[in-house]
């Protein structure tokens, strides 16, 4: 186990510095100059070669790869050019606000999604209705789902607050649009796994012992479809993590999203490549948490590496 | 004997498929009937309805008759209950009829937890005394083991100690031993047999192997193409066979272990009608040597000398 | 057998390793111009893998293989050529035959990819399928429209279309009705005494291979316990496990249950011995020797029957 550990711990890091170095790179390709929007006025040439060299863009591009990849190995993610912070605690002061918001949004998903897809796989008479209703929800992108709750329950219903803020009254509707955007897919996944479970020599089986129906589905087919239910939450978190910039928008929730957004358009560098490495990390941490898990899910998994 | 279960005029059909047709059947108290068909003659089919499991869309006309339970008039519930305690079924592919991801005594405790009420470590402690039973070798151990971790021999026996668990009077069993090797195969049917002796139980046994018909069977009953062409004592189906596909079936058997180096071996020609193709008349007089025009027109009535019965025209043998 | 003619096929001391599992270990054996040898095991015994590596799929981890006279090389070019002379048929006629091609491009598949396709080759197939027993069938018509033996006549078609030397046959029968297995036994017998052809028939029936193999292997977890002239072993098996496999089931099969729930043992020494009747304290300890009952019969047994 420990080996296996260290041997995705290593993985992980190899591809953690190859997006860094790829992220860095592209920043050289997209058009634009950090300095002239930096400068309040267009800046006289000897200004601009003045910033240039504070900022150390003067230099090739493979130095200052160079310079900044020693620094984040320092766990020095480098100054915001447009608001004199550290990148570090800017995203530490984002993270928990995104963090909580991907959290209740997986729930909302897993919460809406179950029941709609055990109820998709049991019932052919529930089934039409609802997958009429997935299809309506896969095809309404995340803003008009977002601003449809804001409407109803913000505004006509008056329940839930619509000023945006951290608190959480303020977290339902975001957590509420991700989870419905989610649903159509966790409802399919979950039906897919769930009847082909069913369908199975072992549930056969469970049935010829006589075992009831409510135990046949619970101690039988959900540990089937555990393991993909776990992957696509871990996928959607990681993600999540890394800033869902609509939703954050529209409900005013200062995630990372929005900081990164305001960081690509100002082509404030050392703050992209903060959210940048900070997702990345995410991904590939949560892609070994969601591995492990599965592996203790699945006692067949668990042998191969033990 | 008593008869426990009684199959009357049984016909499947899946759509358009009729898969069984005019099957009447009985198993007797305390024997083991070997279902004899190849593939597409309906056996499992037949096994799977006299366990009331057949899939939704089948259509099931006739009757199941189990200790006096009419089995397709019985509600949900109750067939619920009667499953595990009426019949115990062991299907044909014991890794795929095994949970993965649950410990072997777990799937057998869940027997005892469901019909019986008994708590979690009372129903293990039974699990574990099913598994000794079944003769596997450090229950205690091997039920915390997951499937996987058996080999094939052990996977059957765990599966049997599943269906026999609360001793039911009815044991069904698919092809169980067609996966696995010479040794554990003649181990399996060894301790069916002891268990059989042992319990008294009626053991219905589907197979396509004549030597594992010879090995077990007290009687048997041959399906051709979804009809039961004859039915009788295990020892007259094997020296006195009266149907000319029982006959051939058995000669194929008798002259692969007899016959010499080099000589070609005894074949049946042509092919049995797809699955779900029922013919007008006997299924079998395409392929049949003995066929004369009135097999053609009208499927036999069943006829009767004793305990063995044969569906045909012209039986051969001394029925003539 | 006669020293003089050079084998077709020839296993020299072949290892097959997968990682700890050994699937082979110091397989020996010919096979004869015009003769059939019979390769005995049930599943486990490594005699898919000998198939494999006879076709070139697989390299020996240790010995050697030669197709007449030349060990194989793996080069890609000379593998074709060595292939282009071995026909084979594999167990599952379902799986075998792509159900999306006709019969012509199924049966011709071997010539196109050899680049043999010309004028006559649809006159050939036509007279390849006449030859296995379809004689009505239709160039154009689909497998699907047969059944297992119906299937496994085609295969036997595509693997005669480049008039092989050697016909590989991995349990051609074992998922076939009775009715059928006897059919496609015949018609191979007669295939093979017409063109000559050497043979490789794979099976865990010995009874069936009693009647129609020259020469035997009988494989056990990997290992020759026996192999020798066929006619001769069947009338007389030296050791244990063949005289198993060769006892009917309703005379209970002698045997000894010693065996392990979580793995069967495969003891250092004779892989057998757990599960044999005469075994001494010796068989779990040293590796049998190779006993020579004649010059052309071997046995690896301590106790072989007299």
């Amino acid at each position: 186990m420990a080996r296996f550990i260290g041997a995705r711990a290593f993985q992980g890091l190899v591809t953690l510095l190859g997006l860094v170095v790829l992220a860095f790179l592209v920043q050289f390709v997209i058009p634009g100059d950090p300095v002239r929007m930096l400068a309040p006025r267009t800046p006289t040439e000897e200004v601009a070669q003045r910033i240039r060299a504070q900022l150390g863009l003067d230099r090739p591009w493979w130095e200052q790869l160079g310079r900044y990849l020693t620094r984040i190995a320092q766990g020095d993610l480098g100054e915001s050019y447009v608001r004199r912070q550290p990148v570090a605690r800017l995203i530490l002061g984002r993270l928990p606000a995104t963090a909580a918001l991907a959290l209740a949004g997986v729930l909302a998903e897993i919460l809406l999604g179950f029941p709609v897809g055990v109820a998709m796989a049991l019932s052919p008479h529930l089934r039409r209705w609802l997958s009429g209703l997935n299809l309506v929800l896969l095809s309404l992108p995340t803003f008009v789902i977002g601003l449809s709750l804001l409407l109803a329950m913000g505004f006509w219903l008056r329940l839930l607050p619509t000023t945006g803020g951290t608190g959480l009254r303020e977290l339902i509707l975001p957590a509420l649009t991700l989870g419905l955007a989610g649903t159509p897919w966790y409802a399919g996944v979950i039906r897919d796994r769930l009847e082909e479970s069913l369908g199975s020599s072992y549930i056969r089986m469970a049935v010829a012992k006589g075992l009831p129906n409510r135990w046949i589905l619970v101690r039988h087919c959900f540990p089937h479809v555990l393991p993909a239910v776990v992957t696509m939450a871990g996928m959607d978190f990681s993600a999540y993590l890394s800033g869902v910039v609509v939703v954050e928008t529209i409900f005013g929730w200062p995630g990372i999203g929005s900081l990164a957004v305001q960081a690509m358009q100002t082509l404030d560098r050392p703050v992209v490549m903060g959210t940048v490495l900070v997702g990345g990390a995410a991904v590939i941490l949560l892609n070994g948490v969601v591995d492990m898990l599965r592996m203790f899910l699945d006692p067949r998994a668990r042998e191969g590496i033990g | 004997m008593r008869a426990l279960v009684q199959v009357r005029d049984l016909a499947v059909a899946y759509r358009q498929t009729r898969v069984l047709e005019g099957v009447s059947l009985e198993v007797r108290a305390g024997e083991i009937l070997a279902v004899v068909g190849e593939t597409g003659s309906g056996k499992t089919t037949l096994a799977m309805a006299i366990a009331r499991l057949l899939p939704p869309e089948a259509t099931v006309r006739g009757q199941v008759e189990i200790n006096g339970y009419d089995l397709y008039a019985l509600p949900a519930h109750a067939m619920r209950s009667l499953r595990g305690r009426l019949i115990g079924l062991v299907p044909q592919d014991a890794m795929a009829a095994l949970n993965p991801v649950l410990p072997v005594g777990a799937q057998v405790a869940e027997v005892f937890r469901a019909h019986l009420g008994v708590s979690a470590p009372a129903a293990w402690a039974r699990a574990v005394e099913a598994l000794a039973w079944v003769q596997i070798p450090r229950p205690e151990r091997v039920a915390s083991l997951y499937p996987h971790q058996l080999s094939g021999g052990m996977r059957q026996r765990a599966i049997l100690a599943m269906a026999l668990a609360l001793h039911p009077p009815l044991l069904i069993a698919d092809e169980p031993t067609t996966a696995l090797d010479r040794i554990t195969q003649s181990e399996i049917l060894a301790l069916v047999r002891r268990l059989q002796a042992e319990t008294g139980m009626s053991v219905l046994w589907i197979t396509h192997d004549m030597e594992v018909v010879a090995a077990l069977a007290h009687r048997v009953a041959v399906l051709y193409a979804g009809r039961l062409v004859e039915v009788g004592p295990c020892r007259k189906i094997l020296e006195a066979s009266a149907h000319p596909y029982t006959e051939a079936l058995v000669r194929t058997y008798r002259d692969l272990l007899a016959g010499a180096w080099g000589e070609p071996l005894y074949a049946i020609e042509g092919y049995p009608p797809p699955a779900g193709h029922m013919l007008p008349g006997c299924p079998f007089h395409p392929r049949c040597p003995y066929a004369q025009p009135v097999c053609r027109e009208r499927f036999p009535d069943p006829l009767w000398r004793g305990e063995h019965m044969v569906a045909c025209y012209f039986p051969r043998g001394d029925w003539g | 057998m006669s020293g003089l003619e050079l084998p077709i096929l020839h296993f020299e001391h072949v290892t097959r390793r997968y990682d700890r599992f050994i699937a082979l270990e110091d397989v020996s054996f010919v096979v004869r111009k015009g003769k059939i040898l019979g390769l005995v095991g049930e599943s486990g015994s490594g005699k898919t893998t000998c198939i494999r590596l006879a076709l070139g799929l697989e390299r020996p981890s240790a010995g050697r293989i030669r197709f007449m006279g030349r060990p194989y090389s793996y080069r890609s070019k000379e593998m074709k050529a060595i292939r282009r002379r071995i026909g084979f048929i594999f167990q599952d006629p379902y799986d075998a035959l792509d159900p999306h091609l006709t019969l012509e491009e199924i049966i011709g598949e071997p010539l196109r990819a050899h680049g043999l396709w010309n004028v006559t080759a649809r006159e050939r197939i036509r007279g390849l399928l006449d030859r296995v027993g379809l004689p009505d069938a239709s160039l154009r018509s689909y497998p699907t429209r047969y059944s297992g033996g119906g299937l496994q006549r085609i295969a036997i078609a595509r693997a005669l279309a480049l008039e092989p030397e050697l016909l590989l046959c991995d349990e051609p029968t074992s998922n076939l009705d009775v009715s059928m297995q006897a059919q496609i036994i015949n018609l191979l017998m007669e295939l093979q005494r017409e063109r000559g052809l050497a043979m490789v028939f794979v099976t865990h029936d010995l009874p069936l291979i009693r009647r129609i193999a020259d020469d035997l292997v009988v494989l056990y977890a990997g290992r020759v316990m026996e192999c020798g002239p066929a006619r001769e072993i069947a009338a007389r098996p030296r050791h244990p496990y063949t005289i198993v496999l060769l006892s009917a089931m309703e005379a209970k099969i002698p045997h000894r249950s010693a065996w392990d729930e979580a793995n069967p043992p495969v003891s250092p020494a004779c892989p057998f011995a757990p599960r044999c009747w005469k075994a001494q304290p010796q068989c779990w300890k040293e590796r049998p020797p190779r006993i020579p009952v004649r010059p052309d019969w071997e046995v690896a047994c301590f106790f072989p029957e007299e």
